[in-house]
């Protein structure tokens, strides 16, 4: 249907942004501030929405979609992605963190190398 | 004896074989770092008592965490000044590594030394592992724009320079293509060398399946 158009396009670009954001270098203050005004302005959406939600229905209209609901269905879609993608990126993160201290802990705990060979060879 | 050389081998499981891969490597390398990478079994017992030194990660991380911490701990050593990755299954020949070294020791302009299986002609791998690493080949040659013909092989000659230059990120098993891309990036010099890989029984049923070359891939593309 053609008059879908509009809502196809939003939500491809949607989850093309999330695509680059899984591949680019990880957010910055900035990134973190943006994520989380969008955060509250979606929490001000919902709230908006259950008290109007022949709102909602309008909005749906616009893009091309009959009821609201969908919309709601839709933009869960790209939620849950997004919310995929970011928990990858933290995850990505914290192991790189764990190895750190894994490492740091194993080499501490080791026997020093200088140590071991030097006035020949002395059993740890 | 390669005093002012360390072996540095993950061991991950390996109790069957640990103990004779050091014994037999000891007498050329007395210097072996085994990085136990949380083995279930006896591995890191058996590696100690078989005369290497043991660094024992505290939790499991992979082979390439393994490897990156190996050469952190032999970095530690001032006298040290090479550093020979090598496999904990067998499948690696101590003289293979000794070359190597001889090699960096003879050549300082080059950084490090990769094995590759597919410099002559002993190559013990089945047809279909073989388009495997054919294709990996290609794929590492397009996107590092290396000249190599090996980009999977665990044996590998560094000098100090790379040893501190280079750092494995990729805690799997895509620490292969990433010392690719960290000598690409930090403009190491390398040189190839011909090993013979002896692909035993043990190893083979241990070895990697072909679904670890997607796991691969994608720790590449989104790691």
């Amino acid at each position: 249907m053609a008059s879908q158009i509009v809502i196809k396009i939003i939500l491809l670009l949607a989850f093309g942004l999330l695509a680059v954001l899984l591949l680019v270098p990880r957010p910055n203050t900035r990134g973190r501030a943006v994520r989380r005004i969008m955060l509250v302005l979606l929490l001000l959406a919902a709230v908006v929405f259950v008290i109007m939600p022949q709102w909602l229905t309008s909005i749906a209209h616009l893009v091309g979609i009959g009821r609201g609901t969908d919309l709601v269905l839709y933009a869960l879609a790209v939620l849950v992605v997004g919310n995929m993608v970011a928990a990858r990126r933290t995850a990505i993160s914290q192991n790189r963190d764990i190895t750190q201290l894994a490492r740091t802990l194993a080499i501490t705990q080791a026997p020093d190398p200088n140590e071991l060979f030097d006035p020949g060879p002395s059993e740890s | 004896m390669l005093t002012d050389a360390w072996l540095v081998v993950p061991l991950f499981n390996e109790g069957p074989v640990v103990g004779d891969v050091i014994r037999d490597a000891l007498g050329t390398f007395p210097k072996i770092v085994c990085v136990d990478d949380g083995s279930s079994d006896d591995s890191a017992n058996i590696a100690r008592k078989a005369g290497a030194v043991v660094v024992s990660h505290p939790i499991n991380l992979g082979q390439g965490a393994a490897l990156q911490t190996g050469l952190s701990y032999a970095l530690q050593d001032r006298a040290a000044n090479y550093f020979v990755t090598f496999d904990s299954d067998g499948q690696h020949q101590v003289s293979d590594a000794a070359a190597m070294v001889e090699r960096l020791r003879a050549e300082p302009d080059v950084d490090i030394i990769l094995g590759s299986r597919f410099l002559d002609d002993e190559v013990e791998a089945g047809a279909l592992k073989r388009l495997v690493l054919k294709t990996a080949v290609r794929f590492e040659r397009f996107s590092t724009k290396l000249d190599v013909t090996d980009t999977h092989n665990g044996l590998r000659a560094l000098n100090r320079h790379a040893a501190s230059t280079i750092h494995i990120h990729q805690n799997r098993m895509a620490h292969g293509s990433e010392f690719l891309r960290e000598i690409a990036t930090h403009k190491l010099s390398y040189r190839e060398h011909p090993v013979h890989v002896v692909y035993t029984d043990y190893s083979r049923a241990k070895g990697q399946s072909l679904w670890n070359s997607v796991n691969i891939l994608f720790d590449l593309m989104f790691g």
